[in-house]
């Protein structure tokens, strides 16, 4: 799969499109297929790729480091969340384990739900 | 940080849409003055820019229509790129707070003296009102009314003149309130009328003097806003203000506000490698190996920019893309190569070398400068007319943010970035677009950065979304229409009602369990860290990188003698090898600074806060005096000690950082 692809996301045409951007750039073919996913999700009422989120987080070097999730969702019933978008074939390192567990506390706080999805 | 504004996006378009419904009436003649009488979306030409004017809109909607209680109680954030104008909007809104809202006072807090020299050029006799037309007839206030004050100038500042000051400029440690005369200017404006408060570069103010000074003011504060490039800071923590307009990179970039940054970088094929005997400068061995391996040899990242050799081939890369940008202007203005160096060591060379090797003329700048090079630096972009001007500048930290010459077309990096913010920082000092007479707004421009692969820097181009030009050879040029990548597309919110807000923080659910280490990982502190130490066997060879040898075959001579093969940066001339010595206070000084700072990222590393540096920084010196100086102290060692010590801090900090609780001995033990 090619993992590099960039470009912007207008939506398919034939679904709503869900975001309030005239388009959403994508980093990965991942990306551009959860895009899809979510429009097509009748469950997903908005979401957004761009949002200014950046989740405060320590490496193992003790390092302060910021991490922004893929993507904001709202669903239909109001409960919001995040997803991170993950590559099956790859394994979480002990970093991206600390990044998450960050990104999970972050999101309890405010009752959002934090969610690494595999496409 | 997240756009505070997103739930009131819809309401404001609509609020637009229906000619601003519910503010003031003095309010409503000024937005009509600002608005193009041919058409009511946009600013009228010559005032503000588009994205100026939508950040002046939010800051009205959220000031008169919104209030304080539903957001900003803390102040208004605005996210604007370097070279997206921000003294223009805080002009524009002091002069709307001065005619609807009759505000006589306003302060501009900035966090250093370059930052605040600026401010102080565009805000003298009210310049920058004249200059963007911001004041209308009928108001009957004109640009000189806005009386200024710089504190700590020397020009007359001082508390006494706040009283009668209309626009107060100060550099925040005027305001700290752990010095006498930080007291009395906050107490001087504390007894003034309320008043506005711009709080320019804001991602400075997270720090405890500058939080303690809002704070102190913030009773007389009738509106706080906050301008910034970088409002996430590297160490995690953001401004306390709601930030309800971002502007950034991508956004400018599809206007042409900015410049498009293009990134060099040079192609290597074979790396030769010196080995010195770092105490007698005694010559060992000579290799040369491939580029793929020379990893394993123990080289640091910046080894690769700052050895004299690969220094002089980056410094001739980027003499290549200073002639180009040169040759764009075609004399219109001159554009200036920007050397960022970390240390000054580095710095002074890097002087010399552009200077003395390369004949260009070059400005050094550090901490150490007086107000008179920061003049000069300042007015760079204005030596033009001069028959021999300027064409380079040397800095460490000293230029990075506030420093606005849009001359700087090109960069070159001599030093590795670790966060975000520097790197942004950096990047942006060339990213301001050049407007002179005889350069229209659609001019395409560009801004050169000289980088090298071996530092790692592809996260920072993308986030700028640059174009990289690899294995660029040293005479190769570039064509402008090449260079140029294409211009983004404007992202824009279409459908308000699909942003997706973000719930308010509740309580911490398990007590920061985020930050919660698991404590097997960390070793026991090593009690007896002093005998540890002393053990310490240092091999004294140091390594060099001496020649690089370039892969591709490119360039032509000018003399249209053919193609020939291009290798390595330019000799140096016999007998000029040595000709460059640092002084011994720059020695002295270097090695200072390394050390401060390979202790606090050995402290930190060790699981304490950086506050715990100074035991570790205290026994690093012993140390370093004891195997490489024979005992003597900074202040009195030979010259030729200094140099075998600063040659060997590498490997220091290698040997001291591999010696698992090590550190942590000495800050747990040092002091007793």
């Amino acid at each position: 799969m090619p993992l590099g692809k960039k470009g912007e996301y207008l939506g398919s045409g034939s679904l709503p499109f869900k975001s309030p951007y005239n388009f959403e750039r994508f980093d990965s073919h991942l990306e551009e297929l959860m895009m899809i996913r979510l429009d097509t999700d009748p469950h997903v009422a908005k979401w957004m790729k761009r949002h200014g989120i950046s989740i405060p987080w320590i490496d193992s070097q003790k390092h302060q480091r910021r991490y922004v999730p893929d993507f904001i969702v709202e669903y239909e019933d109001g409960e919001k969340a995040l997803i991170e978008v993950k590559d099956p074939s790859r394994l979480d390192s002990d970093e991206v384990k600390r990044k998450r567990k960050a990104a999970e506390i972050w999101c309890k706080r405010r009752g959002m739900e934090y969610v690494v999805a595999t496409i | 940080m997240f756009n505070e504004f997103a739930r009131h996006e819809e309401a404001f378009n609509l609020w637009r849409d229906q000619g601003y419904p519910g503010v003031w009436s003095a309010t409503y003649e000024y937005i009509n003055f600002l608005t193009d009488p041919e058409d009511d979306r946009l600013p009228r030409e010559g005032t503000l820019w588009p994205h100026q004017w939508e950040a002046f809109l939010r800051v009205v909607y959220c000031f008169e229509c919104l209030g304080r209680q539903e957001i900003g109680g803390d102040g208004l954030l605005l996210n604007i790129v370097t070279g997206g104008g921000k003294t223009a909007i805080i002009a524009a809104l002091t002069a709307w707070l001065k005619i609807a809202h009759g505000v006589q006072q306003f302060t501009l807090l900035c966090p250093n003296l370059i930052v605040r020299d600026r401010l102080e050029e565009d805000f003298e006799k009210g310049r920058v009102f004249a200059a963007r037309g911001l004041l209308p007839d009928w108001s009957s206030i004109r640009p000189q009314d806005f009386t200024l004050t710089t504190l700590g100038s020397g020009k007359g500042g001082g508390w006494a003149s706040l009283l009668g000051a209309s626009v107060v400029l100060g550099n925040i440690h005027q305001f700290y309130l752990s010095n006498k005369s930080g007291r009395s200017n906050v107490s001087g404006l504390m007894q003034g009328p309320e008043f506005a408060l711009f709080n320019d570069e804001a991602h400075n103010s997270p720090a405890e003097e500058y939080e303690a000074t809002l704070l102190r003011v913030r009773p007389r504060v009738l509106l706080r806003i906050d301008t910034t490039a970088t409002p996430d800071r590297a160490d995690g923590r953001t401004p306390d203000s709601a930030m309800i307009y971002e502007y950034g990179v991508a956004d400018a970039l599809a206007e042409a506000i900015i410049k498009t940054p293009v990134v060099y970088q040079p192609s290597i094929a074979t790396v030769e490698l010196t080995y010195t005997d770092a105490k007698t400068g005694e010559q060992r061995r000579v290799e040369e190996i491939d580029w793929e391996e020379v990893d394993r040899k123990g080289l640091t990242a910046t080894q690769w920019v700052t050895d004299d050799e690969p220094m002089r081939q980056q410094m001739a890369i980027a003499l290549k893309r200073l002639q180009e940008q040169e040759s764009r202007a075609g004399g219109r203005y001159q554009p200036i190569l920007f050397v960022v160096a970390v240390c000054k060591a580095d710095a002074e060379k890097a002087e010399h070398t552009l200077t003395h090797f390369f004949k260009v003329r070059t400005l050094l700048v550090t901490e150490d400068s007086d107000e008179d090079d920061r003049r000069k630096a300042r007015e760079l972009g204005h030596e033009k007319r001069t028959k021999n001007p300027y064409r380079a500048v040397v800095s460490v930290l000293m230029l990075r943010e506030g420093w606005d010459v849009p001359e700087v077309g090109v960069i070159l990096l001599l030093r590795k970035f670790g966060s975000r913010v520097y790197g942004q920082q950096v990047i942006g000092r060339g990213l301001r677009r050049v407007r002179v007479k005889g350069v229209s707004d659609d001019e395409p421009q560009i801004c050169a950065v000289v980088d090298h692969p071996k530092l790692n820097h592809q996260w920072l181009w993308d986030m700028f979304g640059s174009k990289v030009r690899r294995n660029v050879a040293i005479e190769q040029e570039f064509d402008e229409t090449d260079d140029l990548p294409p211009r983004p597309s404007r992202q824009e919110i279409l459908r308000p009602q699909l942003i997706v807000e973000l719930p308010k923080e509740g309580p911490d659910p398990g007590g920061g369990e985020e930050f919660k280490v698991d404590p097997d990982e960390v070793p026991p502190p090593i009690q007896e860290w002093a005998d540890v130490l002393e053990a310490i066997q240092y091999d004294a060879t140091s390594v060099e990188i001496t020649r690089v040898d370039i892969e591709a075959v490119l360039g032509k001579e000018l003399a249209g003698a053919g193609w020939r093969t291009v290798h390595s940066a330019p000799d140096l001339p016999e007998g000029d090898a040595s000709s460059f010595e640092l002084s011994d206070a720059v020695l002295r000084e270097a090695i200072q600074s390394a050390l401060l700072s390979y202790a606090e990222e050995l402290t930190v590393q060790a699981g304490y806060a950086a506050a715990f540096k100074a035991d570790v920084y205290s026994a690093l010196t012993r140390h370093v005096r004891e195997k490489f100086m024979g005992g003597a102290s900074l202040g009195l060692a030979e010259r030729s000690d200094l140099v075998y010590a600063l040659k060997m801090l590498p490997a220091v900090r290698r040997a001291v950082s591999s010696i698992p609780g090590l550190v942590a001995g000495i800050v747990e033990y040092a002091a007793g």
